[in-house]
């Protein structure tokens, strides 16, 4: 069943602007299609929409098949209707070894073959034997844990599991990314199988490695600026390889060479992909030109090095005006506000919001928070996000303060006391803007700056020897962690959707234990390994940016100023 | 490259870590020796003990047997090795792309020499970027500065560009290439990509924790294999077939240029006249190299 996209947009998770939009696409069965693009431009995002694992913010996805049923994806789309859309995709990640959480293969084969079981009674038997010696892997390993295998059986048997699925479509992310060579063979054949073998289905790789893939596709989607820029036949690229450039891809090499010949003369060189044989047929037969013959010069050899070609549609990289590298001493590093400056002088203003009062107290602390706010650049959704809930509070207390029940007298029991009111409001606000001040620091600072905080705070202990430096870096380290804790467990969350075609759930959590234990250890020996590499074997090793902890002019002014404000706001 | 004053020298040398029930080794047998100036490319299986080996010679996993010299050239300092690795941005220290060069800078307040890394490496963003904000391209390039700043002796890239984009990638490998042959230091480079191979002095295979083929990039991909080869390992597990050259008989695909060059040797040509890069197509096209008789 072909499958459309209309008009699609995708939003990644807390990001204000889209991922990709308006993209209108047809992938017709039967066919390997490529998405390409340069890294960053979606490629991964709109292949994990059309396998249903990144819900749509806008526009309308189908598979039909004419007469037949058809299976439609909305943003509003329901758990119900996302399931018989996840049974017809296959999905081959990147690094799909990361995925293997059962005690052996067989398990594994459990697990993915599970939402087919009805649909497929071999599921059970002799499917994951073939399955395996369809990709050189003997069945003796059924037994085997699959971390144990190695990194090439690892790979081998991913392609297995998901060749074993009655899923119509197969998607690969990055397929060749950290593949060793020797499983590539079973990649490219798998794929030809597949769409041979699938004629209600077909192939989509997203992929920037062009010199394996692009040989056996048939059609090319380009990505860029947000948004499909073309849509191609392989015919098509091979006249056309600028495009791959413009893309920010590397012309495949039989691509130069087949330029190389068109421009020497042989134009149906550029016709279509030749086979290896023709190649070599065309370097062998090349014959001396007479000398008489000769009435154009030779292309040198700079037209068509590799480079060149591939950058027929650069634009120069804008150059900086100012020289790019601004000189300046150890002295004045940064002008970077420091922290504590920072902190001080938002926590007097915090108490100075909280002890101000009256309408002009009030109308203060506001001004003094937008401006603070301005001044401190900050990210304005993420400190919406954060003080929303106040605002609810806010209105419904100042809703609720108004109303006044009075019985007797009156027609109406409900009145509304506007001073009563006001005077809420104005709380609401002082309460409202020590917030956000007391925000600015926390939203704005960065981690390291943080930890160049912590560790002056600590300096005094540093007599004590107290590997203050080493404190002070940890727990920056486990700061950054914590994103990361929670990037590999939405990572872990789309691979459970993709394998058991339903939404994780707690009964799932245990097997996401071992994956992302191995992940996060993974991280920490990276960065293990780099301080390592870069001479630092100890706590004291670690060097501390002595020279910016020095109070420079600005922060003392931002500290005078601070204070000034807090004596007006509680003089008023 | 010349072949003297080797700076490593690993004989039979084990590499591992210690478990609970005594030593593991994960590279059960290394002997190879790295020159100044010498581009040694390691491909193999993942798995295969690559890393392990990579984190022996920059002192970080035990070494459990047999012997690795570090020997440095200058009598002062002892051997400067540096690692950029897949994901360096793991390691940054820095919030800006000046702290971390100010952090890893080896002598302090040589502002000149970090502006001369940056422009050497062809990093042009301001030393006030935050390296969060910097592409994947960029930040290798920043751990490349970062590396280069000590002037190592060595330079170990552990597939320093796999994750990269083409063009970006393309430009990280021909700094990484530029670099080391100015500066003539070593390189010992981890890579899946069979492409770099043919920029190699030496290409070392590795699988099961053994070095299991050595060789100049040519005798790689054209050579005849020892006619007593015998690897256990995982790789021959794939179907090879009679193959001739290591390459084939390894389960690997060659590239395109070298597939061509593989018919080119059917045909008769000697096999001095093999390409092994694209430019060497080029030349050959250019200069009929090929033209049959």
């Amino acid at each position: 069943m072909a499958i459309q996209l209309n008009d699609i947009t995708l939003h990644h998770e807390g990001q204000p602007s889209p991922t990709l939009k308006a993209v209108r696409a047809e992938f017709a069965v039967g066919q390997i299609h490529l998405l390409v693009g340069a890294i960053g431009s979606g490629k991964s995002s709109l292949l994990n929409a059309i396998g249903g694992l990144l819900p749509l913010s806008e526009g309308r996805m189908s598979q039909n098949s004419g007469s037949d049923h058809t299976l439609e994806l909305t943003p509003t789309s329901d758990a119900k209707s996302l399931q018989p859309w996840l049974l017809q995709m296959a999905h081959l990640f990147q690094f799909p070894e990361a995925a293997f959480c059962t005690s052996s293969v067989a398990r594994e084969f459990r697990l993915t073959l599970a939402p087919y079981a009805k649909a497929n009674p071999l599921a059970a038997g002799e499917l994951p034997t073939l399955a395996l010696a369809e990709v050189g892997l003997p069945a003796s390993l059924l037994e085997q844990p699959p971390l144990l295998l190695s990194g090439g059986q690892k790979r081998r048997l991913a392609l297995a599991l998901e060749s074993s699925t009655g899923a119509n479509w197969l998607l690969c992310d990055e397929p060749t990314v950290g593949m060793d060579p020797s499983a590539l063979p079973y990649l490219t054949r798998l794929l030809c199988r597949w769409r041979d073998e699938h004629p209600d289905g077909g192939v989509i790789v997203a992929t920037h490695d062009l010199e394996a893939m692009f040989p056996i596709c048939d059609r090319v989607f380009f990505l860029g600026q947000k948004t499909m820029v073309r849509s191609t036949t392989q015919t098509e690229v091979i006249a056309h390889p600028e495009w791959l450039s413009e893309a920010g891809i590397q012309v495949p090499t039989q691509l130069c060479i087949q330029h190389l010949f068109a421009a020497d003369g042989i134009p149906e060189a550029t016709a279509r992909w030749w086979s290896l044989t023709e190649l070599t047929d065309t370097l062998v037969a090349r014959r001396p030109r007479q000398s008489g013959e000769m009435e154009e010069p030779l292309p040198t050899s700079d037209t068509f090095s590799r480079t060149a070609l591939a950058s027929t549609q650069d634009q120069p990289e804008p150059q900086p005006e100012k020289a790019p590298y601004p000189t300046f001493m150890p002295g004045e590093v940064r002008a970077v506000k420091d922290v504590r400056s920072a902190w001080l002088s938002t926590w007097m203003l915090t108490i100075a919001c909280f002890a101000t009062h009256g309408p002009l107290g009030s109308l203060a602390a506001a001004i003094l928070a937008g401006v603070y706010a301005a001044a401190y650049h900050v990210p304005w959704r993420r400190l919406f996000r954060t003080v929303r809930p106040l605002i609810y509070l806010t209105v419904a207390s100042v809703a609720l303060a108004g109303v006044v029940w009075q019985p007797h007298g009156s027609p109406f029991p409900l009145t509304f006391n506007a001073v009563h009111a006001t005077t809420t409001l104005l709380t609401s606000i002082r309460l409202f803007a020590a917030m956000t001040i007391g925000l600015l620091v926390p939203l704005t600072a960065s981690e390291r700056s943080l930890q160049t905080a912590l560790q002056r705070l600590l300096r005094p202990l540093e007599r004590l020897r107290v590997p203050t430096a080493a404190i002070a870096f940890g727990a920056t380290l486990t700061l950054q962690f914590l994103p990361q804790i929670r990037r590999e467990w939405q990572h872990f969350a789309q691979i459970s959707l993709a394998r058991r075609k339903r939404k994780i759930t707690l009964w799932a959590l245990p097997t996401a234990v071992l994956p992302m234990t191995l992940s996060l250890l993974q991280s920490a020996e990276d960065v293990a390994d780099t301080l390592a590499a870069r001479g630092i074997h100890h706590f004291h090793d670690i060097k501390q940016p002595v020279d910016k902890s020095r109070w420079q002019r600005h922060d003392w002014w931002h500290l005078a100023t601070a204070a000034l404000l807090f004596g007006i706001l509680i003089a008023v | 490259m010349q072949r003297v004053n080797p700076l490593l020298t690993a004989v039979h040398a084990q590499f591992g870590y210690a478990s609970e029930d005594g030593f593991v080794a994960k590279v059960v047998d290394a002997s190879f020796t790295v020159w100044p100036g010498q581009i040694m490319v390691l491909v193999g299986p993942n798995g295969g003990g690559k890393t392990t080996l990579v984190r022996g010679i920059l002192g970080q996993s035990a070494i459990l047997g047999g012997s690795l010299k570090r020997i440095s050239p200058d009598a002062v300092h002892p051997l400067c090795i540096r690692y950029v690795s897949q994901r360096s941005q793991a390691g940054f220290l820095g919030d800006t792309v000046g702290d971390e060069l100010w952090m890893a800078m080896p002598s302090e307040q040589d502002w000149q020499r970090v502006r001369d890394i940056l422009a050497e490496v062809g990093l042009t963003v301001s030393l006030e970027t935050r390296v969060t904000r910097l592409s994947g391209g960029q930040m290798q390039l920043l751990a490349l500065a970062v590396a280069l700043l000590h002037n190592p002796h060595v330079l170990v890239v552990d597939e320093g560009t796999s994750m990269l984009a083409s063009e970006s990638r393309q430009r990280v490998v021909d700094c990484i290439l530029q670099r080391v042959q100015e500066r003539s230091m070593a390189l010992v480079w981890v890579t899946q990509q069979l492409e770099d191979i043919a920029f190699a002095h030496e290409v070392v295979v590795m699988d099961a924790g053994r070095l299991i083929w050595q060789g100049t990039p040519h005798a790689f991909f054209y050579g005849d294999c020892p006619s007593d080869w015998k690897v256990e390992g995982t790789l021959l597990a794939a179907d090879c077939r009679e193959a001739e050259t290591p390459c084939r008989r390894l389960g690997f695909t060659p590239p395109t240029v070298i597939q061509i060059g593989e018919q080119l040797a059917a045909r008769g040509f000697s096999p001095s006249e093999l390409p092994l890069h694209y430019e060497d197509i080029l030349r050959g096209w250019e200069s009929h190299t090929w033209q049959s008789n």
